[in-house]
């Protein structure tokens, strides 16, 4: 019973987590990509149409929706990596173009769909992708820390000139980081449609692709920091709603729709109060000019 | 590792009519280098000359429009820096290119990490790093993060990643400019020892500072607007002629000195304390006065506190504690504006970033801070307009009459600042500051970074204010300037003065004692 309750709790994890995640390691290359909330739109659209076109499998539908989300690493990578334009210019532009895009998409194309599938096996009554989202922050710990390509993405998010003077490819690392990312964050959309809520709506996203990016600052690019603000945030949010749907918590129902956005302001005032050296990388938002 | 005496001599590195064009300047003019096996050779030039460029070419950073690259009498092509590094020749850039977030090992093995499969080996990185240490005797704290490393320690790191790498000709850009006295000392006998080991076949040294040249170098290459001036042997070579040389007219060293009266005391400043951004002190009770008519010589170790304690004087950072007294009134609260209007004139230490806006024109430059007072101000067509509209003909004429006065060079005094050479927009930044003729001028490293003839020119004009009865406070890292030019001198060291001399009578010596925080 307590068990179920935290099960429930934690399977909304994967959204914020693997947010959160796509927008560290594009961050931590030194790409900004604020399209969070926009991209993961987007990839709850695909998965809910790659399910009801490609044959009612959840596991393929998540894929598609990781996978066709790449486009929009793409896009910012040769905007802002290759061609040098304003990252956070490119990235309102991302947002919109992705968000107006899945909105457009689904009154086109798509019929109302209800997901009935579930994804299996389920390990503690928690979904195979609740263990996908832990593997990929430990999976990337390990490569950040112990791997040549970790201290290449370090170096590069940190100071590129020098990064590229001892041969490291600054323009690939950054294109892959981004793109990658890009795909976590639609796969996190993906999975909030397919899995939580069962189906698209539009703005089903609500905020928590911000949320998302306020908690990398909040973690101060580190991963166990990123991991830990996503699950207490996880947390958080599924306490208040248990809590309110029991009755315990009385507040209006119009307080859960700014939920996220009031965590927001929150973990950014707390990132700031808690000191200016933030461990941010120092060349985070920087474009990289070869001469 | 080589033996080193029976090669030595020999050619190992030859560049032959290189050149290289940005738009609108020709940095290289067909230069010709050669590098011989054993020596240190120094590239000697004013800002500008083209030295950097020369090197930047031989790394593989930039590519030459025309000429060759011969190693070992062979033709290279270098067309990146892993074209260069794989030929055994390294750089230390000017501008460190260490990345402080990372730790003293991971600067050092980055690019060439050990490693097994994807996994890198720390271990074995770390204990191939040691054996490098204790070969070249060179000590750093491998697990240091290098944001926490001095600017010498920094050195050392570059240095020993050069060297990690297997680099047999090193190529130092002005690796002196932020070191201490005894720094640089350690680090010139450190390159010394290595090319007579022959650890490291040849450096060569880029430069602009005489004194280095003739401490380090066996021979020195003198680079004027792009092209070769001269090459020489440096026994045979004095500083006046190496400065002749570079400068292409005498240079006059000593700048001379009229005796003053100092005067009655301008500035006060009792127990003053500033905190760092991290609430660590910067300032710690740091007391000190000038008085009109005398320059007072701020010396330290660039980070020991000097930034905030000019930077609190012209009221752009906070006190926490202490009292600055201007002309008897009390400042410590007032605003950097209402500082100005009372007699402060502020020399930033970097020009470009603190001192102008790059971007507007050299007159909307000239005439910040004055613009909304008569004559530049006309009210116009509204009955309530209190001069709201700036009257461009007679901030134009000012403009030009300040940059005349003042020797500005530019074609047109609607150019972006931005656009002006260093020794330029120091001169625009004075003539700001001085035609507003303030009581106490504040200068904080004027002369870092310009060539010696416009050292020359802003240290007049400094000796003209003291003359003029005006009290001038002067920080600076280079001793021979503080010695020139100040009538006392204050050491700082970790936010404290340790002493205030005469400056007749001390010696290099003592001084540098005092900014590594001995007693005087």
């Amino acid at each position: 019973m307590m068990w179920d309750a935290i099960s429930s709790i934690l399977s909304f994890f994967p959204v914020i987590g693997l947010a959160a995640l796509g927008g560290f390691t594009s961050q931590k290359s030194g790409v900004w990509n604020i399209a969070i909330e926009g991209i993961m739109t987007y990839g709850a659209f695909a998965g809910v149409f790659a399910y009801h076109y490609f044959g009612n499998s959840i596991g393929i539908a998540l894929l598609f929706g990781f996978l066709s989300s790449l486009i929009f690493g793409v896009l910012l990578s040769l905007l802002c990596v290759h061609q040098g334009l304003d990252q956070i210019v490119v990235g309102f532009g991302l947002w919109f173009l992705s968000e107006g895009l899945a909105g457009f998409l689904y009154l086109a194309v798509l019929p109302s769909v209800t997901v009935t599938e579930t994804l299996d096996p389920k390990i503690l009554s928690l979904d195979p992708l609740f263990y996908v989202t832990i593997a990929s922050f430990t999976i990337l710990y390990v490569i950040l820390k112990h791997t040549k390509q970790g201290l290449a993405i370090r170096s590069v998010g940190e100071n590129p000139r020098a990064a590229d003077t001892v041969g490291i490819n600054v323009y690939r690392t950054r294109w892959i980081c981004t793109t990658v990312g890009a795909g976590l964050m639609g796969l996190a959309g993906s999975y909030l449609a397919l899995v939580i809520l069962q189906g698209f709506t539009y703005n089903l996203v609500a905020g928590y692709g911000w949320a998302a990016f306020a908690l990398v600052l909040f973690g101060r690019w580190t991963v166990p920091g990123t991991l830990l603000s996503s699950l207490v945030f996880t947390l958080l949010i599924g306490l208040q709603t248990r809590l309110q749907v029991a009755g315990i918590l009385v507040v209006p129902s119009e307080f859960m729709v700014v939920t996220p956005h009031i965590a927001v302001v929150v973990a950014l005032a707390l990132a700031g109060a808690l000191g200016k050296k933030s461990g941010m990388p120092a060349a985070l938002g920087r474009f990289y000019q070869k001469e | 590792m080589k033996s080193p005496s029976a090669e030595n001599g020999r050619t190992i590195l030859e560049m032959r009519n290189i050149s290289k064009r940005f738009p609108g300047v020709i940095a290289n003019d067909r230069v010709s280098f050669t590098l011989r096996a054993g020596e240190i050779h120094c590239i000697l030039g004013e800002n500008g000359a083209g030295k950097t460029t020369l090197m930047n070419i031989l790394f593989g950073l930039y590519a030459k429009d025309g000429g060759d690259i011969l190693v070992d009498g062979r033709r290279a092509s270098i067309e990146s820096p892993r074209d260069a590094l794989a030929l055994g020749i390294g750089m230390i850039h000017q501008a460190s290119t260490l990345i402080p977030g990372l730790s003293v090992l991971e600067n050092i093995v980055l690019g060439s990490e050990p490693s097994r499969g994807p996994f890198l080996e720390k271990r074995r990185s770390e204990k191939e790093v040691h054996q490098l240490m204790n070969l070249f005797s060179l000590e750093v704290n491998l697990r240091a993060r290098v944001e926490e490393l001095s600017m010498g320690e920094r050195q050392k790191v570059e240095v020993l990643r050069a060297l990690y790498r297997g680099t047999r000709i090193l190529i130092m850009d002005e690796p002196t400019s932020v070191l201490t006295p005894q720094e640089k000392e350690a680090l010139m006998k450190t390159l010394k020892e290595m090319t007579a080991r022959g650890d490291i076949s040849s450096i060569v040294f880029i430069t602009h500072k005489l004194p280095d040249v003739i401490a380090v170098s066996d021979r020195v290459t003198i680079l004027r607007k792009g092209k070769v001036v001269d090459v020489l042997d440096t026994n045979d070579s004095t500083m006046r002629q190496l400065a002749h040389k570079m400068v292409g007219r005498d240079v006059v060293f000593e700048v001379e000195r009229g005796v003053t009266e100092a005067g009655e005391t301008l500035l006060e400043v009792k127990n003053l304390h500033v905190l760092n951004d991290d609430e660590t002190p910067a300032l710690d009770g740091v007391s000190l006065s000038v008085r009109r008519g005398e320059i007072l010589g701020i010396a330290g170790v660039s980070g020991n506190g000097q930034k905030e304690l000019v930077e609190a004087i012209v009221g752009l950072q906070r006190a926490t504690a202490g009292r600055i007294h201007l002309k008897g009134k009390d400042i410590t609260q007032w605003s950097p504006g209402k500082r100005r209007a009372l007699g402060i004139g502020y020399i930033p230490e970097d020009g470009l970033a603190e001192g102008l806006l790059p971007d507007l024109s050299i007159v909307e430059n000239l005439v910040l801070g004055v613009h909304s007072q008569p004559p530049f101000t006309h009210s116009w067509v509204l009955p309530f307009d209190k001069g709201w509209f700036i009257h461009q003909c007679s901030v134009n004429e000012y403009a030009r009459r300040l940059v005349a006065e003042y020797e500005v060079d530019t074609p047109d005094i609607d150019l972006p600042a931005g656009r002006l050479s260093g020794g330029n927009i120091q001169r625009l930044i004075l003539a700001r500051e001085l035609s507003r003729s303030p009581d106490l001028l504040v200068a904080d490293k004027p002369t870092s970074g310009l060539d010696v003839g416009s050292q020359e020119r802003v240290r007049r004009r400094l000796m003209k204010e003291r003359e003029a009865g005006k009290a001038i406070m002067l920080v600076s890292e280079d001793l021979d300037e503080i010695i020139m030019m100040s009538d006392r001198i204050a050491v700082m060291y970790e936010g404290m003065i340790v002493g205030v001399v005469p400056t007749k009578g001390v010696s290099k010596e003592t001084l540098g004692v005092m900014m590594a925080g001995g007693a005087s």
